[in-house]
């Protein structure tokens, strides 16, 4: 073969290897569209449910907006995608650990306390620092050369929570019944008398679950509230009943 | 208190609403007893400084603190006058290694190996992991998984460190794995979910605050989302079932053993251990000592049918007595990178003197208070854990390194004791292995990690694939 003829065989093969490439690159592009815009057909039905759902409790305490989830490719999703309910946002796969910090911030921004109030064993022993340092997913590497936190919730960690929330509770109780008309938490109950009528009840409930779980209660959860609330309890048991029952439930402990 | 009732009972106190398939879980109804204390000696104990000393080679003692009993292998240094800080502080709490070996020396046995690593948490690791002979479980999980599925807490581990680790096998149930307590003065707040808490709800109203719980726990859509999750599951169950259990015993009095706040403890309606005389006797330092706090309450886990695997080890911090004198040398062993003799004197010294008072509490408490069943020590084992051993002479500085080098203690009525499984080299202070068929020493074999391993294994009737052999050294009828 002589060189013009190696010449134009060159350029034909540099030719078709440039243009097969291309045309696996295009296809691939052409597949991530395809895909992007199921996840974005799927989103739309996720958020549509919504209103066929139970939902929400109350129609009346709007539902935060939540624009973080809009989709690049979601054009026509603005309405919807605002009012993204609590059902999307439970979709993940992945629980975390809320470990003693945050768990401690969360307890402390939700019942309006301070945080060396929350919880002292004895009135003496931190819970979150000493007590339950290990259950609640902390480690002292300098005073106990504990390296490593441990992976997943011990063991005893649900007693901790149970005596952590008690206490809690009871601090937070005792600080509204000095606080009286203005108290901060139970605004709803009156703690040194009888329990409270169905309507105070319902939005002492709300108040307490946007409080400790950053949510409405749905339809189910006010129910069985309501049902509970025959039990024969005084005010401030049955405060301290819905802070304990909501504030150590399982949903506290992961996000 | 067996796992096994309290899983049944559980479920059907609950009505099953909430409690993950009880078939999720393996239950281990294996009702034998079988104890394992791992003593992690942190830092580096080094077995020529203690039970295979000599006055030969660079790791020689002078003969007037070598101490050789008759009719034993053994031998020990007694204690030096130890100081830190140039005799600024003295170091050592005097208990002499004499004292432990002329007590025990029939059921100790040192086993020589050299390690494979030199790095702390790593070695540490490998001490109880065998190298991962035993796909990766340390032997305290093979024994909680083995013997543990009785106990409600089987596997607690207060040690620090590379010893307060998991080991790596995936497949293990999570009930075998350690449960880590930071404070042994505070584990019995652990035990009650509401007890002594201020203001406490009576019991029926707790029990009806659980239940508004878990029924409105189970309408969440947190919990239909999250129901088959392995994290929720297990909170649940140990949420439901064996917190359940803990408090059902009162466990929570029994292990009350603070006695620097007691007139605190009085405001909430909570008394001390009925156990707390015995207790301090034992441990007089108790509220100041961490080690002595661990292992009294090592003891009384075992002794109320709790746990069977305990995990205990030095601070790692200055223990001062008065004031003036240091129990203990800073980072425990590993302290003789600065004075080699002082931490190993004076951390031998203390590690053996807390081994002492356990076994002597164990050996007078009867499994399950039964006469019948004979004394927890009798189906015991003590495994002194350590990283590695240090160099064999120390030069100028009077400070050592690490070395791969060294021997392990094993303190049990279950092994061949009086003997030293190997032997030493006086010349060079190295520890050689011995030949797997025979028992008997050879300076061609160094033992590993993984044969040890296998024998603690093996001396607790407990088999697994590519398992070391050495049956002549197992008493017979374990």
């Amino acid at each position: 073969m002589n060189k013009i003829s190696k010449f134009y065989v060159s350029i034909f093969l540099v030719t078709t290897f440039i243009s097969v490439s291309c045309t696996k690159k295009i296809s691939s592009l052409k597949k991530v569209e395809e895909s992007s815009q199921k996840t974005s057909g799927d989103l739309e039905k996720v958020t549509n449910q919504k209103d066929s759902s139970p939902g929400a409790y109350s129609s009346e305490s709007p539902i935060p907006s939540n624009s973080s989830n809009s989709s690049k490719n979601s054009t026509d999703n603005t309405k919807q995608k605002k009012d993204i309910d609590n059902q999307v946002l439970f979709a993940k796969n992945e629980l975390l650990w809320k470990r003693y910090k945050s768990l401690e911030d969360s307890l402390a921004s939700g019942l309006d306390l301070d945080l060396d109030q929350i919880c002292k064993e004895v009135g003496v022993y931190s819970c979150f620092n000493k007590v339950y340092l290990s259950a609640l997913g902390g480690n002292q590497p300098f005073n106990l050369s504990q390296y490593n936190r441990p992976l997943n919730p011990t063991i005893i960690t649900p007693i901790s929570l149970e005596r952590i929330i008690l206490s809690a509770c009871e601090a937070r109780i005792e600080k509204d019944i000095l606080l009286e008309s203005n108290a901060k938490i139970f605004r709803y109950i009156s703690l040194d008398s009888k329990k409270p009528g169905v309507e105070d009840l319902k939005k002492q409930t709300v108040f307490l679950y946007r409080k400790l779980l950053l949510r409405d209660p749905i339809e189910e959860e006010m129910k069985t509230i309501l049902e509970f609330s025959d039990n024969p309890l005084s005010g401030r048991q049955l405060a301290k009943s819905l802070c304990f029952a909501i504030g150590s439930s399982i949903e506290i402990i992961f996000i | 208190m067996k796992r096994r009732e309290f899983l049944i009972n559980g479920t059907l106190f609950m009505g099953g609403s909430l409690i993950p398939s009880i078939n999720s879980f393996s239950l281990n109804t294996n009702s034998e007893k079988r104890y394992l204390f791992i003593v992690a000696a942190a830092g580096g104990a080094s077995i020529v400084d203690s039970f295979l000393s000599s006055t030969e080679g660079p790791a020689a003692y002078s003969s007037n603190v070598i101490n050789k009993p008759d009719n034993s292998p053994f031998s020990c240094v007694l204690p030096l006058n130890n100081s830190i800080g140039d005799g600024g502080l003295k170091l050592g709490n005097g208990y002499s290694q004499k004292t432990f070996l002329d007590k025990y020396k029939n059921e100790m046995a040192v086993f020589t190996l050299e390690g494979t690593s030199v790095t702390h948490s790593v070695a540490a690791k490998r001490s109880l992991t065998g190298d991962n002979i035993n796909k990766g479980k340390t032997l305290g999980e093979q024994i909680a998984l083995s013997y543990g599925g009785q106990y409600v807490l089987p596997n607690i581990n207060m040690a620090s460190g590379g010893y307060a680790v998991t080991g790596n096998d995936a497949t293990l149930p999570d009930w075998a794995k350690a449960e880590n307590i930071s404070d042994p003065l505070m584990f019995a707040f652990s035990t009650h979910g509401f007890k002594g808490v201020k203001n406490t709800p009576s019991s029926e109203t707790m029990e009806l605050n659980r239940l508004l719980r878990s029924n409105l726990e189970k309408n969440s859509t947190f919990y239909k989302k999250n129901q088959h999750s392995k994290m929720v599951k297990n909170y649940l169950h140990n949420r439901e079932i064996v917190m359940r259990s803990l408090e059902k015993g009162d466990v929570m009095t029994q292990f009350l053993i603070d006695l620097k706040n007691k007139k605190e403890y009085q405001k909430y309606n909570l008394s001390l251990s009925p156990q707390m005389n015995a207790i301090v006797n034992a441990f007089p330092n108790l509220a100041d000592d961490p080690m002595e706090a661990q292992t009294a309450l090592a003891f009384l886990l075992v002794k109320n049918g709790l746990t069977n695997v305990v995990t205990i080890s030095p601070s790692q911090n200055l223990v001062l007595f008065d004031g003036k004198i240091a129990h203990t040398s800073p980072t425990a062993f590993d302290w003789s990178h600065t004075d080699h003799k002082g931490a190993q004197n004076s951390m031998w010294s203390y590690t053996l003197q807390n081994i002492d008072r356990l076994i002597e509490l164990l050996k007078n408490q009867n499994i399950d208070n039964d006469p019948n069943k004979g004394s927890i020590w009798e189906k015991s084992i003590i495994y002194v854990a350590t990283e590695f051993g240090r160099d064999k002479s120390q030069p100028n500085s009077g400070g050592s390194g690490h070395h791969l080098n060294n021997g392990s203690l094993l303190i049990s009525p279950l092994i061949k004791g009086n003997s030293i499984y190997g032997s030493l080299d006086k010349k060079t202070s190295l520890t050689f292995g011995f030949d797997s068929k025979t028992g008997l020493p050879d300076k061609s074999v160094n033992m590993k990690e993984g044969d040890l391993y296998s024998l603690i294994a093996k001396a607790m009737n407990i088999s697994f694939p590519n398992q070391k052999e050495f049956p002549y050294l197992i008493k017979k009828n374990t």
